[in-house]
């Protein structure tokens, strides 16, 4: 068998340009490192702080009413 | 990653995705193919993001996708309980490549092959030499050449089956 039919073989199988642009697609997503992170520091009298916050905002909101 | 980086990912992209992709369909059919072809390119990139470059890529990137379908076949006896890679089916296309009549007849034909007798033809297809092929698939040039000519002879078998002249 002359190698010429197996290289017809070969391109009988080969991707669509569609398939070739959708799996570059998908290694691209996965290529993109994480750009955005997010950093919660929690002081440990938060849950003070936070009701003393809440507190707060409340007697505002009262005054404003 | 650097740009330098970026565009040789490109360059092994353009070079080699036609013949990987290739590979994987006539080994196994067109969604393995998708997906290997993938996790080929994602060890390319993932090389080059650790700033390793092989001296001869077409090999380095054939090595890979030989491992690939080696975990692939494994999963496969486990999970669907085929046998070996001589009685692998190959997933026709569904579709999703158009192809003319000669090439759906040579598919057909190949589809008739066992699954090694599909790779070497694939290999040999893409180029590589016997002594190349033994590399890749760890047997001697002279087994290769022992098996590629029976698997020359499947395929003219097959394609005459299938009206397909070849001389």
């Amino acid at each position: 068998m002359h190698d010429q039919m197996l290289k017809k073989a070969v391109s009988a199988f080969a991707p669509t340009n569609a398939i070739m642009s959708r799996v570059r697609a998908r290694i691209s997503k996965m290529q993109k490192p994480i750009s955005k992170a997010t950093i919660v520091f929690l002081h440990r009298d938060a849950e003070k702080i936070m009701t003393a916050v809440f507190a707060k905002y409340e007697k505002t909101m009262q005054k404003i009413a | 990653m650097s740009a330098q980086a970026e565009r040789d990912f490109d360059a092994v992209y353009n070079d080699l995705f036609r013949d990987v992709y290739a590979y994987f369909h006539m080994c196994f059919g067109e969604q393995a193919a998708e997906d290997l072809t993938q996790e080929v390119f994602l060890r390319v990139w993932k090389a080059l993001a650790a700033e390793k470059t092989p001296e001869n890529w077409r090999a380095w990137v054939f090595r890979c996708a030989v491992n690939l379908k080696n975990d692939y076949l494994r999963r496969k006896y486990t999970q669907s309980g085929v046998q070996s890679f001589e009685t692998m089916p190959m997933e026709l296309s569904s579709g999703g490549t158009p192809a003319d009549g000669e090439a759906l007849a040579i598919q057909s034909a190949l589809a008739r092959l066992s699954g090694a007798d599909r790779e070497l033809l694939a290999l040999k297809g893409m180029g590589f030499k016997s002594a190349e092929i033994g590399e890749l698939l760890s047997l001697s040039g002279s087994a290769v050449r022992t098996r590629l000519q029976k698997a020359k002879r499947n395929f003219e078998i097959s394609l005459e089956t299938e009206g397909v002249q070849y001389a």
